[in-house]
């Protein structure tokens, strides 16, 4: 699916923002994350998980870095994202289901924190460029 | 399936008190409709649905929400008996909607979105987990029928 104009400028606006919080934002997709769904700690035995560990703030910032560059290549997110796709398929093996959970995780911490930003239109546009 | 703790049900059943079940249904099911536009197919009798603001502004779709979280309101109120609570709502589903089961799960998590959006930091990460379970149950008692 390709995004339109107005899509794509929802996303890049709705970056604008996000990046202005974006260690609290990854830090908080991620806690929901392993709340909402305990099996995904599995890829984080090494990890002390406890909000407000170190580890997850680190981990929570990379994330949120991640999808900033996503935004910011919204037109080849495919060759954009190769290396890190690579990673996660042959190194660390983390079954694709999970990717959706973790933008959904994201969704949830953006709809929370932005609520005049978060209209159908701002929700539905993230959706489109995966 | 999922269990719920006495913790889980009064953290669900005290976010659930503050819902407007109305605005809430309208919302849900047209942030569904349009967030996921296949869903669409269930819905032809509706009128206009050719643009976010139609589908929001769409007043069968709001009448039609406010009855969805008004079922989903039962669920709230019978955490320990789901399938029972939906066994005919499933049948219905399976043999006279020909919904997929996969639709449900959609709309759940659209409905965690939307208590989001509403409640803002007040649904935390463990008020997000709670709902979770709940939409995951209703999901599969709504599937539960199915043949």
């Amino acid at each position: 699916m390709s995004l339109t104009k107005t899509e794509r400028t929802l996303i890049v606006s709705m970056w604008a923002k996000i990046s202005t919080q974006a260690d609290t934002i990854g830090t908080e997709t991620l806690e929901r994350l392993f709340l909402s769904y305990p099996q995904t700690k599995t890829y984080f035995p090494h990890f002390d998980l406890h909000p407000g560990s170190a580890q997850l703030q680190a981990h929570g910032s990379k994330v949120v870095a991640a999808v900033g560059d996503a935004a910011k290549n919204i037109d080849n997110i495919g060759a954009a994202l190769s290396k890190l796709s690579e990673l996660h398929a042959y190194v660390l093996r983390v079954d694709p289901v999970n990717f959706k959970l973790l933008s959904h995780c994201l969704l949830v911490t953006l709809a929370a924190r932005f609520p005049a930003d978060f209209t159908a239109e701002a929700h539905a546009a993230p959706g489109t460029s995966s | 399936m999922g269990h719920f703790t006495e913790e889980d049900k009064a953290t669900i059943t005290s976010l659930w008190g503050k819902v407007n079940v109305e605005d809430a249904g309208g919302e849900t099911l047209g942030r569904l409709l349009v967030v996921y536009p296949w869903t669409q197919r269930f819905f032809d009798s509706f009128g206009n649905l050719s643009s976010a603001s139609a589908i929001m502004g769409n007043p069968k779709v709001k009448a039609h929400g406010k009855k969805v979280l008004t079922s989903l309101g039962d669920a709230v109120k019978n955490l320990d008996d789901l399938k029972g609570t939906f066994a005919q709502l499933s049948e219905l589903h399976c043999d006279k909607l020909h919904v997929d089961p996969e639709n449900f799960r959609l709309l759940g998590n659209v409905l965690v979105c939307v208590l989001a959006h509403h409640f803002g930091k007040e649904f935390t990460p463990q008020v997000q987990a709670a709902y979770q379970k709940v939409v995951a149950g209703v999901a599969n008692a709504l599937a539960h029928k199915y043949h």
